[in-house]
This record gives C-alpha cells, sequence and structure tokens, in this order.
C-alpha cells in the first residue's frame, strides 16, 4: 500500500509539468511530434529521481489526464460499474477529504463509477488544487465547464480557479463562452464578458461594445431565473463593472440594485453603489460614504470620495481629515498622488487664513513656478523656534505636574 | 531464460517495429537520447561500447512510466497512454530476471542498483550495425504478452 505522502520536491514538479505538457500535445493530436519525443525523454530522465510514492502518485495523475482524452469514458482496465466499488473504498475516501488529497485522489479512481463525469472532474480539479498542483486542478476545471455549461456555481468556481491559475487561459475560454452564450449559464456570460473588457485599455470600440452590451443585457434578463445565492449577487457586481466600462450607467447602477436586494449590507457593494452614484446622486452617495467611514471601513475608496467631496466644496479641513484616513488605507501610488494633489490644492486656505505671512505667499508662488517648469521646488521652511515661540506647542512651557 | 518485458511500437504484422527511435526493436545510436556509447564517440560506423547501456527492458511493465505502457492498459492508476503499443515478452522468457545471454551477441546486464530494470547489450564491442542487426534478429522471438 502506497503512503500517499509523497515527497513534493523539485523533480516532482518538473514531472508533474511534463506530464500535464504530454497531455496537452497528445490532445493536440501531435502524438507524432519531436515535442513529444523530446518530453518523453525529459520524464525519463526525471523517473529515475522519484521514488516509489513519487512515481505511484504521477502515474495516477497521467490516468486521471487519459481519462479526459478518453472523452471521460472509465479506464480500460479500470472500474466501470457502481457494483465494482466497496464500502471501505467509499469509506478511505471520504476520510481523506482535507486530510490527504494524494490520498484521497487515489480512491477517487477506485470509487470513480460512484460519480456522474462533471462531479469527477469538479473533485478532481478541487482536490489537484488543495494539493497544491493548481495547473493540473485547472485542466480539470476547464472539463468542468465543458461537462455542466448550465451549472452557475460550477462554472463560476471553475472560471475564479482559472483566472487564478492561468489568466492566458481565461481569455481564450471566454472567447469560447461568448461565441455561444446560449450553451452557458448566463453567470459565466457575464464574467467572460468582464474578463474580454479588461483587456482594452481606455475606450472600447464602438462595434465591440455593441456586442458586449447584446451579451450583458440577455445575461441580465435571464438572471433573475437564476437560483439565488452569493454567486449571483457576486455576478451581478461584476456586471455593474461590466456595464461602467461600456458607460451605461443606468444599466450598472440597476445591477449594483439587484446585487444589494440579494446582500444589502455588503461593504463592497455599498462602496459601488456609492461610486456610481456619486455624479448623478452626490447627497446619497456622500451618505453612504459617511455611514462607510463612521463604521470606519478598511477600503480606501469612502475616505478618497469624501476627501474630494469635501474639497470641492472648500471644506479644507474635513479634506485633509479624510486624505489623511485614505492615505493610511493604500499603498497605490496613483491615490496617494491624487491625495497629494488634493492636499496641495487645500494650500490655497493657508493663504487666505494668513494673508499677511509673506513666506506662505512665496511658497505658493514657487510651487506654481516649479509646477510649470517641472522642476522641484525651493521650499521656504519655518525655523523650529519660531515655529515654537508661535505657540504650536511642541516645547513644554511648564515643568510636568509631580504626581503625588 | 529471464523473463524480459519491453513495451514497443506493434507493427502491421504484429510483431515489435523496427527502428531507432524510442519504442522500437532497436537504439537510438547518437543525439542526446542516444541509447548507446559509440566508438569513436558519434560516429555511426564506429562500434558500440558494451557498457551499461543498451535497449531498456524491464522485468515487469507494471514498473514504468505511463507512456511506456499500451494505452489499452491503463487501469485508472499506471498512467497507460502508449499508442499503438503492445507489451512484448521476448522468448516466452519465464525465468528470474537476471543478468545473462538473451540472444546470439546479446547478454542481458542489470542497471545499476536496480533488480528490476535492464538493458541489452552487444556481448562485446562490436560495429553498430552488427549491433542493430542482432536486435533485429530476435524480432521474431518477441511475442505480446500483457500478463
Amino acid at each position: 500500500m502506497p503512503s500517499f505522502d509523497p515527497k513534493i520536491d523539485e523533480a516532482f514538479r518538473e514531472y508533474a509539468k511534463l506530464e500535464l505538457r504530454c497531455h496537452l500535445i497528445l490532445s493536440a493530436g501531435q502524438e507524432d511530434s519531436p515535442d513529444l519525443a523530446d518530453v518523453e525523454e525529459q520524464m525519463t530522465l526525471l523517473w529515475e529521481k522519484l521514488d516509489e510514492d513519487q512515481r505511484q502518485c504521477l502515474n495516477g495523475m497521467a490516468s486521471d489526464l487519459n481519462w479526459i482524452r478518453r472523452h471521460f469514458e472509465p479506464p480500460p482496465k479500470g472500474r466501470k460499474t457502481p457494483n465494482e466499488v466497496s464500502e471501505d473504498d467509499q469509506r478511505e475516501l471520504r476520510s481523506a477529504v482535507g486530510v490527504n488529497w494524494h490520498k484521497f485522489l487515489h480512491f477517487l479512481r477506485l470509487c470513480a463509477p460512484l460519480s456522474s463525469p462533471d462531479m469527477l472532474a469538479v473533485l478532481r480539479a478541487r482536490a489537484y488544487t488543495a494539493a497544491d498542483m493548481p495547473e493540473i486542478g485547472g485542466i480539470f476545471y476547464e472539463q468542468v465547464i465543458k461537462l455542466a455549461p448550465g451549472s452557475s456555481d460550477l462554472g463560476l468556481e471553475a472560471l475564479t480557479h482559472i483566472k487564478a491559475a492561468n489568466p492566458e487561459r481565461l481569455s481564450e475560454l471566454a472567447e469560447e463562452i461568448v461565441s455561444s452564450p446560449l450553451r452557458y449559464a448566463p453567470a459565466m456570460v457575464a464574467i467572460a464578458v468582464q474578463e474580454l473588457l479588461n483587456r482594452y485599455d481606455l475606450d472600447v470600440p464602438t462595434t465591440d461594445r455593441d456586442r458586449y452590451l447584446v451579451l450583458l443585457n440577455d445575461v441580465f434578463s435571464r438572471l433573475p431565473f437564476e437560483p439565488p445565492g452569493p454567486d449571483k449577487m457576486l455576478v451581478y457586481r461584476e456586471m455593474a463593472f461590466a456595464y461602467s466600462l461600456l458607460r451605461d450607467e443606468v444599466k450598472g447602477h440597476a445591477c449594483i440594485e439587484e446585487a444589494l436586494k440579494i446582500a444589502p449590507e455588503n461593504e463592497d457593494l455599498r462602496i459601488l453603489k456609492g461610486m456610481s452614484l456619486y455624479e448623478s446622486d452626490t447627497d446619497e452617495a456622500v451618505a453612504i460614504f459617511q455611514d462607510l467611514t463612521q463604521k470606519k471601513t478598511d477600503d480606501v475608496h469612502p475616505y478618497l470620495f469624501l476627501a474630494h467631496y469635501h474639497l470641492t466644496r472648500k471644506n479644507f479641513g474635513l479634506s485633509l481629515e479624510m486624505s489623511r484616513n485614505a492615505w493610511s488605507k493604500t499603498a497605490d501610488n496613483l491615490v496617494r498622488a491624487r491625495l497629494l494633489e488634493w492636499q496641495t490644492i487645500s494650500l490655497e486656505q493657508a493663504a487666505t487664513l494668513d494673508p499677511s505671512d509673506e513666506r506662505i505667499k512665496l511658497n505658493v508662488a514657487v510651487l506654481i513656478n516649479s509646477v510649470q517648469n517641472a522642476k522641484k521646488s525651493d521650499w521656504r521652511i519655518e525655523d523650529p523656534n519660531r515655529l515654537t515661540s508661535n505657540g504650536f506647542g511642541f516645547v513644554r512651557t511648564q515643568p510636568p505636574v509631580p504626581v503625588s | 531464460m529471464a523473463r524480459i518485458v519491453r513495451p514497443m511500437l506493434k507493427d502491421i504484422d504484429g510483431l515489435p517495429l523496427i527502428g531507432i527511435k524510442a519504442k522500437c526493436l532497436g537504439v537510438r545510436p547518437t543525439g542526446p537520447s542516444a541509447d548507446i556509447d559509440l566508438n569513436p564517440p558519434g560516429n555511426t560506423n564506429g562500434n558500440v561500447v558494451s557498457n551499461s547501456k543498451g535497449l531498456s527492458v524491464s522485468a515487469d511493465w507494471r514498473t514504468l512510466q505511463g507512456f511506456l505502457i499500451p494505452e489499452h492498459l491503463d487501469d485508472g492508476h499506471n498512467g497507460a497512454k502508449g499508442k499503438n503499443m503492445a507489451v512484448f515478452v521476448h522468448g516466452n522468457g519465464t525465468g528470474a530476471f537476471a543478468e545473462g545471454p538473451v540472444a546470439d551477441g546479446l547478454e542481458l546486464l542489470l542497471k545499476p542498483g536496480n533488480t528490476t530494470a535492464g538493458v541489452i547489450r552487444p556481448v562485446a564491442d562490436v560495429p553498430l550495425t552488427i549491433f542493430q542487426n542482432d536486435l533485429k534478429s530476435t524480432r521474431p522471438d518477441w511475442e505480446i504478452d500483457e500478463s
């Protein structure tokens, strides 16, 4: 009996990678290609470095991949019917869940006749992912999409995994999905559209925009018939992003409202709603952001938008306060640059608060000059002694009161 | 005689395919995956050195990598995916997998530290053409046996 605890070393990982490459070459029908011979040669060299447990796991993985190329037919010399599966094997399978994924995969092979192909694919996908072999998991998730195209939850799980493990492959799959949208669950079409929209840096060309809007509108009309759940909320959220990129704010907002019906207290959604309303219904957007900042949200956006809001109304103190909060919640240079820009605009108030101070006027002029000439400003900074004598309180003026 | 196993590509007559590529009855004489050493090195007109290299064989196909096992033997665990292949056993041998003569000019040598894998090599340094012909001569002695 194998240990089901293979040493996951460099040789094991490399061999698994080559096994996957082998599978992809064979899947492409290139069994006579020199590439395949080359891969097999590399595998032979690595085989000598593997111990018995490692070999067993890797050969098992190869059989799992064979199952895909055999169009989900059982192995020719393996079990084919449920009555061939013993109670003991099922017990071992259950006991391995979350404990030993290689053991789970072994007993899943023995118990395979008990599962439908789509369930077998998803179980293998999850197990390989959990066993830190996400590329192999991704291959099985692709089969999940093929085998259960109408399942929202499985489809979303698959697409989410593939996005993390192999973003380039997700783009290819997204193209496949949008080319026959009615074949797939609306949730998958929504994610596919969102994925394809991500490749545009700026505006989406009109022809593409129209195509994507048709797809999204179709998804929007089909989604109410899908079962409720957190996944549905996520889909509406993704659609809101997609509509926003396509500059259909009305539909984007409708998606956010649908999502909020499912999860009214969801912070991400409320932020999204605030952002979508900021121009058209500023008061409601500000109310949402204020509520979130009072609840000490860790998301930078409510602080950022409130900093902007107060700046536009020349509430410099509040704007600075929100800017400081926003600064502490992000390390994003683009956001921080904007915050500094807004703080700089607040300089205007410095001159109005103390119009007699020539140095402040000079510094504002220096700033304007340096921006116009794209050079560093030569700041005049107040001496420390003047600062304290002006009563800024950095120096204790009285000795501390002894505690009796 | 030792039971010597080698899965190989199957020719149309059901016997092993002769060739100088992997999975054939014959050795790859040159290149990065060469099965033998030549003297002078790389010269196919030279001699095959009778050393630890040769035509890879094993005691049991179950110990092999998946791509060396015929695909119809996939049991869901062994990864068998060899296309148009069969498991051949030499000379209807039933003896232990041990070093010794195999056929005229050929002998079995175990791989270092291994009791289930070995090579068929020339008994002495011989021209490459002789070694390939000696291997080719064994073709009728290989029988399909997937037990």
